[in-house]
């Protein structure tokens, strides 16, 4: 049978890490291509003898936003189009700073629905201090029974530097947050409750043989974690769990830095409204996407000290840790990279996220 | 719990239980209950798994049917979507205006409502738990004077499936795989959601007949391990019979108003093919005469013909109980959720997809 893209290879999941490992990654991997959420980059140091940017690197990060319906219970793909890659450029430590978009829409998009996207995208961007710096529209035929619109948005900043908190340009840049990667020991902190992101686009989208209240945790987490990388918290690694839920990111990190994890269920936060709905469902809390929660990796020692720091803000006040870092297993390690210990204090295998049938919601 | 139970299996030096529905299989991994079991405690796991044991030559029909009917969209529950049929073909893989797929069934008649040119096929499939929601949904076609859907009706019965497997460990005398008597579930842990509509002392006779205790159970992890530990008590003690665990839901006599609305819309075939099973004598309901305007059956001639299964696929000694989905050489190498071979990966019901997350260093019993 021939081979064609499927909305298997869109949710995150196995299939779409498989197509960039076949497909993307053969033809375009590079030096510098990252295998992070964002990338860094070097910088010129001068220009015609003077410090132009004062850094030695830049961080980078690229994202399309695809969300049906384009706007939800607790926003639209114009607020997610800069909490997507705000919140992925603070995986590597960066403060959010220049922005390119681009708008692919659809005939027959109300010009009311596009404004008020647009508005929603510009209080985010405003909120963060972002300055637009180009942007590009293009008009295409919808899709059946659509008349939505995609952006694709591109953000550049500086990384943090713990010692010059008050610097708008970074100053010397030297000792900009450095994150060691996972490290075996590390326990796995979630910065809030998981799942309601993904229960209220399918809510908004499908018709559920259920009524809820459920919105989106989508959420620019800057305000949340810029403290503690200013505050020098000791924090080894970050990653947000978006499409594909945490199992799906906890999968790529197992292959990606040879390890394994042990998840905990009972420590595992959800709104019980987004549990109950997602159980009636049949999906998976692990495999739902999250937009305003991050996953932190933090040093056994430390991770007291951080969840109480995380709680201290209202987008912390559900952090908890939800598990720890093992080492690679060789010989399951490939069948059972993540295992959770479950409510009886039994275990059983996560496995990586396959087909979900889940609606585009990022 | 883990406590209790291995106290009360020290007696024991080896006890082989059966859960019928693939719902418990599931929850038994997912729960890590599996996991912690006594060594001794061999869970045999059942055919409760309606996507399963549904033979493929019915997709396959409906299929067919869809290709000589342009204006006919196929409405079904999401996990048929994937149940591969001749040539590896899905519901899945068909123009999105032939197939819609439902969480509920009360949702046809928004679909025949908003699309009047187009006729709606709905597969009901399914044990007792999802029949009634089939009968909800005919007679609301009825006051509706709805034209343009049909239902499919392949919903079974759970006894006869259970009375089957219990019977087909029988020696194989026919040179199959047949498990010996000796490898007969010696308890069983009875269906709870399809209990909660048919009451439970239509298990009475099965109990009696092969001797062993029938624990209707719940499906979370402590319930499941509560109907473990009743079961081992049952044992001890020589006691035979139905008994329910589930007693916060489930009671003895069932739901009757959704009995009563099964006995108006629909009767008890003569017989029906399983997967696994093979034919078995007044096992799954059809509509009754009385609804026949609505029987797709009736409306348009559904041309069955043979869907081979791939040749090493276990599916149908899984779904006997007597091969594990780690005995099957193709589970998680070649069969795979994202490339099913066999219905029991595909359905979240199924014991394969619940294997996935059974954890490997688990010594085989």
């Amino acid at each position: 049978m021939k081979e064609v893209v499927t909305s298997a290879h869109g949710t995150g999941g196995k299939s779409s890490f498989d197509l960039v490992q076949k497909i993307f990654k053969r033809h375009l991997a590079g030096p510098l291509l990252s295998p992070d959420d964002a990338a860094s980059f070097p910088t010129p140091l001068s220009v015609g003898g003077e410090a132009a940017t004062g850094v030695e690197s830049l961080l980078v990060t690229t994202d399309t936003h695809v969300v049906d319906p384009i706007i939800f219970p607790g926003g639209d793909i114009g607020k997610l189009a800069i909490t997507g890659v705000v919140n992925d450029l603070l995986t590597r430590g960066g403060r959010p700073q220049f922005l390119s978009l681009g708008f692919v829409l659809e005939e027959g998009l109300p010009l009311s629905s596009l404004s008020q996207i647009v508005a929603s995208l510009a209080k985010e961007m405003n909120r963060h201090e972002i300055q637009l710096l180009c942007a590009d529209t293009k008009v295409v035929t919808a899709r059946e029974g659509k008349a939505g619109l995609m952006i694709a948005s591109t953000l550049f900043g500086e990384p943090i530097n713990p010692n010059n908190p008050n610097s708008q340009v970074g100053g010397c840049s030297t000792s900009a947050v450095a994150m060691s990667g996972p490290q075996v020991g590390d326990h796995l902190i979630l910065t809030g409750p998981l799942g309601s992101h993904g229960l209220a686009v399918l809510q908004a989208r499908e018709t559920l043989p259920f009524q809820s209240t459920i919105s989106s945790d989508c959420a620019s987490l800057f305000p949340l974690l810029a403290p503690l990388l200013y505050e020098n918290a000791k924090i080894n690694y970050m990653r947000d769990p978006t499409r594909g839920g945490l199992a799906g990111i906890l999968h790529e990190l197992a292959l990606q830095f040879k390890i394994s994890f042990e998840l905990d269920e009972s420590s595992l936060p959800a709104q019980p409204a987004v549990r109950a709905g997602l159980e009636l469902l049949g999906l998976d809390l692990l495999e739902v996407a999250n937009e305003g929660v991050m996953l932190l990796f933090v040093p056994e020692a430390e991770s007291a000290a951080v969840v109480e720091r995380l709680r201290m803000h209202p987008l912390g006040q559900a952090a908890v840790v939800v598990g720890k870092v093992r080492p690679s297993r060789p010989a399951s390690a490939v069948q059972a990279p993540l295992v959770m210990v479950t409510a009886l204090g039994g275990r059983r295998v996560v496995p990586w996220p396959e087909a979900l049938n889940l609606p585009r919601i990022c | 719990m883990n406590e209790a139970l291995r106290t009360l299996s020290k007696g024991f030096s080896s006890v082989r239980i059966m859960e019928f529905c693939g719902g418990h299989t599931h929850a038994l991994v997912r729960s890590g209950l599996l996991s912690l079991l006594p060594k001794q405690l061999r869970m045999i796991h059942g055919p409760g798994c309606p996507v399963c044991v549904l033979p493929p030559h019915h997709l396959q029909a409906v299929m067919d049917l869809l290709g000589e009917h342009p204006s006919l969209t196929a409405v079904v529950y999401g996990d048929l979507m994937r149940i591969p049929t001749l040539g590896g073909q899905t519901l899945a893989q068909m123009p999105p205006s032939s197939v819609k797929m439902i969480y509920s069934p009360m949702e046809i008649l928004k679909l025949a409502e908003e699309h009047p040119e187009r006729q709606f096929l709905f597969l009901a499939i399914g044990f007792e738990t999802t029949a009634p929601a089939t009968a909800v949904l005919l007679k609301e076609l009825r006051r509706r004077n709805t034209k343009n859907v049909f239902v499919l009706c392949l919903h079974v019965l759970t006894p006869p499936a259970v009375q089957a497997v219990m019977d087909s460990f029988c020696g194989g005398a026919d040179g199959t795989d047949l498990g010996s008597p000796g490898d007969r579930p010696e308890a069983i842990i009875g269906p709870g959601h399809v209990s909660l509509v048919t009451g439970i002392s239509c298990f009475e006779a099965m109990a009696q007949r092969f001797k062993i205790p029938i624990v209707i159970s719940g499906f979370e992890g402590s319930d499941l391990a509560e109907a473990v530990a009743m079961i081992l008590r049952l044992l001890q003690q020589g006691q035979t019979g139905v008994f329910n665990q589930y007693t916060r839901a489930l009671r003895p006599e069932g739901n009757r108003q959704a009995q009563s609305l099964l006995a108006e819309v629909m009767t008890v075939r003569s017989s029906f093919v399983w997967r696994g099973l093979g034919e078995l004598p007044r096992s799954a309901l059809a509509l009754n005469a009385e609804w026949s305007e609505f029987d797709a059956e009736k409306r348009f001639e559904l041309k069955y013909r043979s869907v081979p299964e791939h040749p090493l696929c276990q599916c149908g000694a899984i779904l006997r109980g007597q091969k594990r989905p780690d005995d099957c050489r193709l589970f998680n190498k070649a069969c795979l959720p994202t490339r099913p071979l066999g219905a029991c990966m595909v359905s979240s019901e199924g014991a394969c997809h619940a294997y996935l997350q059974r954890v490997e260093e688990e010594a085989r019993t």
